[in-house]
């Protein structure tokens, strides 16, 4: 069970606030700001639309598994989480910025924050692993940097701990395109690590590897996001694996929630039905 | 026995069995067919044909005859002009590629900071394409005087057009999602750049420039011909003298020089992109040798290496205790000096030193170069506004003799490289066919286009028909070696499938590799009607016909704006070779 969840209850993020702290474990605080707001969010591309007026509020510490098929809009959905894409109407807060209105260095602090993790893992393919890890940092520090000397050796070790701490230290200074998926999406982990994030967005992060690899994967990654109290957010395909590792499940289809409540709330069939489209 | 049910026997409707007819289908269609009635045409219109060249092939035995044996009187001169021909190919290469990348930044859709910008720095590309390097020479030569700089000035503007352009490309075919992937860690703009994309088009970069090198090295024989420095200058007395015994000495020293040059930049070009190129031979690849740790004897020549050990690796000793073994033996931050950083490390020195020689050797003052910006900007002045009225007869059929002449030589040129490109595939071709037809193919390039137009004005006189022969052999040379290079990139996987299908040898070739490596060819074959359009203004020098020779005479006589109506007639010329050029690729993509 997961550790957040007291017995025979609900997920306490369900109810509790906790405070946003940068870089830290959450704290439980019931005055707290929510970490993310959305009202009334609608996304259109040309004539298709997204996301279709999403209200959801997700407490500081919670993890929430976003299941649907595909073209449901849970990437743009987390996407709009962290400025990738501009809603069309509504408001999007995150942290307590309001990311539809925050440019520049506004933005960039803000994305500092939040941790991404891509289905194909967004690696630099010709950078080394350690590079690529080490570019998590480039929203804290000035100046374009090229090649590892060219960042701190402060940074440089930060960066070899999370490599550690993902079990890929000895593959440091591999060129990041000859690694295994897995080991790919590791690096983007490692990536993720290097931010100090405090909401951590995940979008399908194991669709493309095997289940072996699949369930390892996702095991870290729950393991390090309850080590730093990480507000988490994923969208995923696995409804078995979301049952056994989120705390707030959320189904969207055609652009709407249809279906939100806790695992232990929300039956199978239910869960089947946003595939089949019978959920009203 | 089974009986047809009833749905089985209603009749089945008609199954579709070609491709639906589409705009894209019509419109390919089209083209294919305009370009056969356009060659049609041009071959007619220039009066083409291939019996002057057999009559004037007695011509062309007795003007051999009269340069052999070489003259290498003078030598140490003509080395040395030589020399500075080859330097003056570098800086102009350097200059154009550092002005390329900044340009070619803002003028690619997914780098741009506004679309103005865009807009702005694809116009400047298409400008500096469409201004041919002879011209800007001899722009360069009548602000700043006879010397070597207006030749680096000549070759590094008109160069912007290749490289921009294709590091332009380059920059929008790098994959999105490492760029959003380091945006989303809240990076700079610039910061995004460097570690997102830089790193991505950096073989490709590298590829363009030493190939631009290459055709720079050609280029800056021509420019000596109007006064740009270098040993065209040698090359143009020997001509206006007919002293041909020692122009084929000069000829011969510059055919040396471009070969070596090829050499050199195919054995760079093949590190960079062997890395990323996928294994054909089954040999180990670049990517594997370069993971490979250095000789124990190189290694040991380098601060903080630790040399291969030949004896397996023992286990590191586990806790605080390994880790301040390791952490003694070598900084775990810094990347170790692996052959792939050590071959990366060389060819950056290796470039820096070659430039800096070469500015030495050239004795160009780059703060000149600055200062002289007032002078330029006056001589550019003189060719505006244009005058299209004076010689508009003239003009017009100067502009269609040039646009024949480039349509007949590019397809005539295309049907002999397809198959000498298949030929020098080292993918498709055994390997002692490979090897003579690159060696071939070497001599072709080798040999400058304007000497090309000096052999064929003799076999067939003064006119469009030696214009065209000249450039149907450097198409041949040229393209040949552009199919070469695309085929050799085709991936294997696909050709294994249809030969495990019990293809032939001819089936798979034309299934698996010509289809493929189809959108590059046309690409390739635009692109070459491009270059062909342009350097006939080159051959209109020795008397190759069309735009070149009347923008010879405009320049001879002064007339500034009837070279600055010229300049404009070609840039829109190349403007909508470009803009068909895109739309074909876009189709065929």
């Amino acid at each position: 069970m997961h550790p957040l969840v007291e017995e025979g209850g609900t997920a306490p993020g369900w109810t509790a606030n906790a405070a946003v702290q940068p870089g830290g474990s959450a704290v439980l605080d019931p005055t707290a700001e929510p970490a993310v707001r959305l009202h009334q969010v609608t996304k259109d591309f040309a004539e298709t639309r997204a996301l279709d007026a999403v209200d959801l509020t997700v407490p500081a510490g919670q993890m929430l598994a976003i299941l649907g098929s595909s073209g449901s809009g849970k990437s743009t959905l987390l996407r709009t989480l962290n400025g990738l894409v501009v809603p069309t109407s509504g408001k999007v807060h995150v942290l307590g910025c309001d990311v539809t209105s925050a440019r520049g260095q506004q933005m960039r602090k803000l994305r500092c924050g939040v941790g991404f993790i891509f289905q194909q893992f967004g690696l630099v393919g010709r950078l080394t692993v350690l590079e690529n890890v080490l570019s998590g940092a480039l929203g804290r520090i000035r100046f374009p940097r090229a090649g590892v000397l060219a960042y701190p050796r402060r940074l440089r070790l930060d960066a070899l701990g999370h490599l550690e701490r993902v079990g890929l230290a000895d593959r440091a200074f591999q060129r990041s395109d000859t690694l295994s998926g897995g080991q790919q999406q590791r690096v983007a982990i490692a990536r993720t690590l290097m931010q100090n994030p405090t909401v951590l967005l995940a979008d399908e992060p194991v669709a493309s590897l095997d289940p072996e690899t699949s369930a390892s994967v996702m095991s870290l990654l729950l393991e390090i996001c309850q080590e730093k109290g990480l507000t988490v957010i994923t969208s995923l395909h696995q409804v078995e694996l979301a049952r056994g590792w989120a705390d707030r499940l959320v189904g969207m289809r055609r652009g709407q929630i249809v279906l939100d409540g806790s695992p232990r709330d929300i039956s199978e069939e239910a869960l089947m039905g946003i595939y089949r489209g019978v959920v009203s | 026995m089974a009986t047809p049910t009833a749905e089985a026997t209603r009749e089945q409707p008609a199954v579709r069995t070609s491709p639906p007819w589409t705009w894209q289908r019509v419109g390919l269609i089209v083209v294919a067919i305009v370009a056969i009635a356009g060659l049609i045409v041009s071959w007619r219109y220039i009066g083409m044909g291939v019996t002057p060249l057999f009559t004037g092939i007695g011509n062309i035995f007795r003007f051999l005859g009269q340069t052999v044996p070489p003259s290498f009187t003078n030598f140490p001169h003509t080395l040395n002009e030589a020399l500075i021909t080859v330097c003056m190919a570098i800086v102009g290469t350097a200059l154009s590629a550092v002005l390329g990348v900044i340009v070619g930044f803002g003028a690619a859709r997914n780098t741009t900071p506004h679309p103005a910008v865009r807009w702005l720095a694809r116009g400047f590309i298409v400008l500096c394409r469409s201004i041919p390097d002879l011209v800007f020479a001899i722009i360069f030569v009548e602000a700043l005087g006879v010397g070597v700089l207006p030749g680096v000035l000549a070759l590094g503007f008109h160069s912007i057009g290749m490289l921009g352009k294709l590091y332009a490309e380059a920059i929008e075919q790098v994959p999105t999602q490492p760029r959003e992937a380091v945006t989303a860690t809240g990076s700079s703009r610039l910061q995004n750049l460097m570690t997102s994309v830089w790193p991505q088009v950096m073989p490709a970069f590298s590829s363009i420039t030493l190939y631009r090198l290459d055709i720079n090295l050609r280029s800056s024989v021509i420019l000596g011909y109007v006064g740009a420095g270098g040993i065209g200058f040698l090359l143009e007395e020997d001509v206006e003298g007919l002293n041909f015994k020692h122009t084929v000495g000069i000829v011969l020293v510059i055919f040396v020089l471009i070969v070596l040059m090829e050499y050199v930049s195919a054995l760079i070009r093949r590190s960079l992109i062997g890395e990323d190129a996928p294994a054909i031979s089954g040999r180990p690849g670049y990517k594997r040798r370069a993971a490979q740790p250095l000789p124990r004897w190189l290694g040991a020549m380098i601060p903080g290496q630790r040399p291969p050990l030949r004896a397996p690796v023992p286990a590191r000793p586990a806790g605080a205790a390994g880790a301040a073994a390791g952490a003694a033996r070598r900084d775990p931050t810094r990347p170790p000096w692996t052959a792939a950083r050590v071959h990366q490390h060389l060819y950056v020195a290796g470039a820096v030193v070659l430039i800096v020689v070469s500015l030495w050797a050239t004795k160009i003052n780059p703060i000149t170069a600055v200062t002289d910006v007032r002078q330029i900007w006056d001589t550019f002045r003189l060719y505006f506004p244009p005058d299209f009225s004076t010689d508009r007869a003239g003009l017009i059929s100067g502009t269609l003799q040039s646009i024949s002449v480039a349509m007949v030589a590019t397809i005539v040129g295309l049907v002999f490289a397809l198959p000498i490109g298949l030929a020098a595939s080292r993918n498709v071709a055994s390997p002692w066919v490979y090897r003579s037809a690159r060696t071939f193919l070497v001599i072709v390039r080798a040999i400058p286009e304007l000497i090309l137009a000096i052999v064929f004005v003799v076999a067939v006189g003064l006119g469009l028909i030696a214009g065209t022969f000249a450039l149907i052999v450097g198409t041949v040379g040229f393209l040949s070696k552009l199919i070469a290079d695309g085929i050799e990139e085709v991936h294997p996987q696909p050709r294994e499938a249809v030969l495990s299908a019990g293809a032939a040898k001819l089936q798979e070739t034309v299934t698996s590799v010509i289809q493929p490596a189809a959108p590059a060819l046309v690409g390739n074959s635009m692109y070459m009607l491009d270059v062909n359009f342009r350097s006939s203004t080159v051959l209109g020098l020795v008397g190759g016909g069309g735009i070149g020779f009347i923008l010879y005479q405009s320049i001879q006589v002064l007339d500034y704006r009837t070279t600055g109506a010229i300049i404009i007639s070609t840039f829109v010329v190349v403007l909508i070779l470009e803009i068909l050029t895109n739309w074909l690729r876009k189709q065929l993509i």
